[in-house]
């Protein structure tokens, strides 16, 4: 959990993702090759792989996490903000929001709190006594988010944000740890701006042209309370997407994934998720085409300040990613 | 050739969207015979080649979607009833009271169920988990026969003939056009030709378009003709919205397919007396034509639509006729623009 802890303690909004990449490249340093990043911000970590004629496997979880954007201020010192990414607003209502540069501040809907969610109805209020001081301290396209955290419930369970999705990166992070011997071309790819729309994951798949691809992201549960039906659940293991509204993962790639996880006794499960999208679909149709799916660690509450889930699934993912690395795709049956 | 044997030979082969590759294999093995080469490419794309034998020389596309509609099992009840969501869109009225197949390790055959509306009253259309699939089956014997999450499933396939040389049944969207690109190729067979001319049968245009880009990306063809399927006029359909069955293929005129490519087709149309009608959809054609502008720089795509009444549910009907000028029409435009001693391209 510490790396994971670490990385999700750090401030790094869609499009503002570097304080992000730079932590991860210090953890990633002593296990690859070499380290680039690209113009959209995409940090490419590449480990050669030991097998003759080595397949290339693009590893992708993404770096950014939902906030708002500074849109301007009002006359009483209060700032108006625009939303990035998917805002849970209910959760969003009366949470203390942080700054880039640390400053701190409060959310608040303006006036009575009432079910008219939208960004323009939300104010940020940083204690300031007039219009003047707060542009002394804030700037029209200034980032923020609501404060990260992480809290231990009891046994396996952990609340907090952003799980979405620094637990993908930490994910990727602790199977370079723990691979053996990476047989694949391995890019590990922390991507940029997936929460608006999987912007970094596009152009970094075109550059790897990978033949094989998998993404790491958080999905739903249908075991929370009132939850819309999903056969996925917290602590059954690594979720193996099959599909989600963006893609169609590669049939011949889920089955190999699914005996891998039965081979090696890692707890998995397949997942089909009726909403939300993924990197996967970017990876899938870059240039003529890889073998995608993807990893998904079990979440409730998504987006919300308290995404709950299992440290098991996360486990599992890390020793099924490990695992994967492990294997020649080159030589394997689809 | 038996252009509705082929036809009805290549509907009976599942290839649900997303799930092409099950089928790849009959497939391949179905249409390589008319080809010089035939291969898979990008995601779950089947390429079939015929040679000009000329180096370097330009390469045409005929693009039709192998992909079908149908539902994918997303749980396993206690009771052994599953639950399903869609793969692609069906028409929602034919969910319920309909026989469906389970591709699991063999196919299984189920029903779909919802409460009696004798007791619900309800009246509205069914919606995806408010249904079930019924196999007879318990959830044990379901798990043994390898129903699981993400199985894939498919409609009833039959297929009947109707008067006027109609023919109805499920998936003629887009296996007709797949046919009708042998056609064209069939026509082609002995005229001498300047260019490769490829059929692709392109994966996910029912769902996430994932074939068309990656296939053609393999190919990186001179020019593309997307055919697919079009919405044919029925009686209380308007003219506006529909193209008229049994009048000829349609060419669409969009902001997404190529000027001149569009015009080409049906000058040539007017000029070797094949029917054909101008179908407009300004903004998006709705079909794999719709990407072809952001594709390697952009490829001249014209859009080819063959008409097709009752779209998405398992009675589509289409006329013969139209299918047989359609593939003439392909053929009539790749002789003309690249046809042996010149053609147009010089």
């Amino acid at each position: 959990m510490k790396i994971l802890k670490e990385l999700m303690l750090v401030h790094g909004v869609s499009g503002r993702e570097s304080r992000v990449a730079d932590k991860i490249a210090e953890m990633m340093t002593p296990y690859v090759d070499s380290i680039t990043r690209d113009a959209l911000g995409n940090l490419i970590c590449y480990k050669k792989g030991s097998a003759k004629n080595a397949k290339k496997l693009m590893l992708a979880g993404h770096m950014d996490e939902i906030g708002f954007i500074v849109t301007g201020v009002d006359d009483k010192g209060y700032i108006r903000v625009s939303s990035i990414g998917g805002i849970h607003y209910v959760s969003a209502a009366y949470s203390a929001v942080r700054f880039e540069n640390g400053l701190r501040g409060v959310i608040v809907p303006e006036g009575d709190f009432n079910n008219n969610f939208s960004s323009s109805k939300f104010v940020i209020d940083i204690g300031a006594k007039s219009k003047k001081e707060t542009e002394r301290r804030v700037k029209v396209g200034d980032f923020a988010s609501t404060v990260s955290h992480v809290e231990h419930l009891s046994g396996e369970y952990w609340a907090g944000r952003p799980f979405d999705d620094r637990i993908g990166c930490a994910i990727m992070v602790r199977a370079a740890m723990e691979m053996k011997d990476c047989k694949n071309d391995a890019y590990f790819v922390f991507t940029t701006q997936e929460e608006v729309g999987c912007r970094g994951s596009k152009t970094a798949s075109f550059a790897v042209a990978p033949d094989f691809s998998l993404a790491f992201d958080v999905t739903g549960s249908g075991d929370g309370p009132k939850a819309s039906p999903m056969a996925v659940s917290l602590g059954k293991g690594a979720a193996i997407k099959v599909k989600d509204s963006s893609v169609i993962c590669d049939g011949g790639f889920v089955r190999f994934l699914d005996e891998l996880a039965k081979e090696k006794k890692i707890p998995a499960q397949l997942e089909i998720l009726e909403g939300g999208g993924t990197d996967t679909c970017s990876m899938q149709t870059a240039g003529c085409g890889s073998r995608a799916t993807a990893l998904s660690v079990p979440t409730r509450y998504i987006h919300s300040n308290n995404e709950t889930i299992s440290k098991k699934d996360y486990d599992a993912c890390v020793a099924l990613t490990a695992a994967l690395l492990e294997r020649d795709l080159g030589k394997e049956r689809f | 050739m038996d252009y509705m044997k082929i036809l009805d030979e290549l509907r009976s082969v599942p290839t649900l969207s997303g799930f092409e590759d099950r089928g790849a294999e009959d497939v391949l093995k179905l249409l390589s015979p008319y080809f010089d080469e035939s291969r898979r490419a990008g995601v779950n794309c089947l390429l079939f080649t015929k040679k000009c034998g000329k180096e370097n020389a330009p390469k045409i596309l005929i693009d039709a979607h192998l992909d079908e509609l149908g539902l994918i099992v997303t749980d396993l009840k206690d009771d052994g009833l599953l639950t399903v969501s869609s793969l692609g869109g069906m028409d929602k009225r034919t969910l319920t009271a309909s026989v469906f197949t389970v591709h699991a390790a063999k196919d299984l055959r189920a029903v779909s169920v919802k409460k009696p509306y004798l007791i619900t009253k309800d009246k509205k259309l069914p919606k995806y988990g408010e249904f079930w699939l019924f196999t007879g089956l318990s959830k044990t014997e379901l798990t043994d026969a390898g129903v699981r999450v993400g199985t894939p499933v498919s409609c009833q396939r039959s297929t009947e003939k109707l008067g006027e040389g109609q023919y109805y049944g499920a998936y003629m969207d887009d296996k007709s056009c797949a046919v009708a690109g042998l056609i064209a190729v069939d026509l082609l067979r002995d005229k001498p030709l300047e260019c490769d001319v490829v059929l692709m049968l392109s994966s996910q245009e029912e769902s996430f378009g994932a074939g068309f880009p990656t296939g053609a990306a393999a190919v990186c063809p001179d020019e593309i003709l997307v055919v697919d399927v079009d919405l044919g006029s029925t009686p209380e359909t308007d003219d506006k919205d529909t193209v008229k069955m049994g009048e000829g293929p349609s060419v669409t005129v969009s902001v997404q397919t190529d000027r001149r490519l569009t015009k080409d087709l049906l000058r040539i149309a007017r000029e070797k007396e094949i029917p054909a009608q101008t179908a407009l959809c300004v903004k998006s054609t709705g079909t794999n034509a719709s990407s072809s502008p952001f594709l390697l720089g952009g490829v001249p795509t014209a859009c080819i639509g063959l008409p097709l009444k009752y779209m998405h549910t398992t009675v589509e009907t289409l006329y013969e006729k139209d299918l047989i000028n359609t593939g003439k029409l392909i053929a009539a435009y790749i002789e003309y623009r690249f046809g042996g001693k010149g053609g147009a391209q010089q």
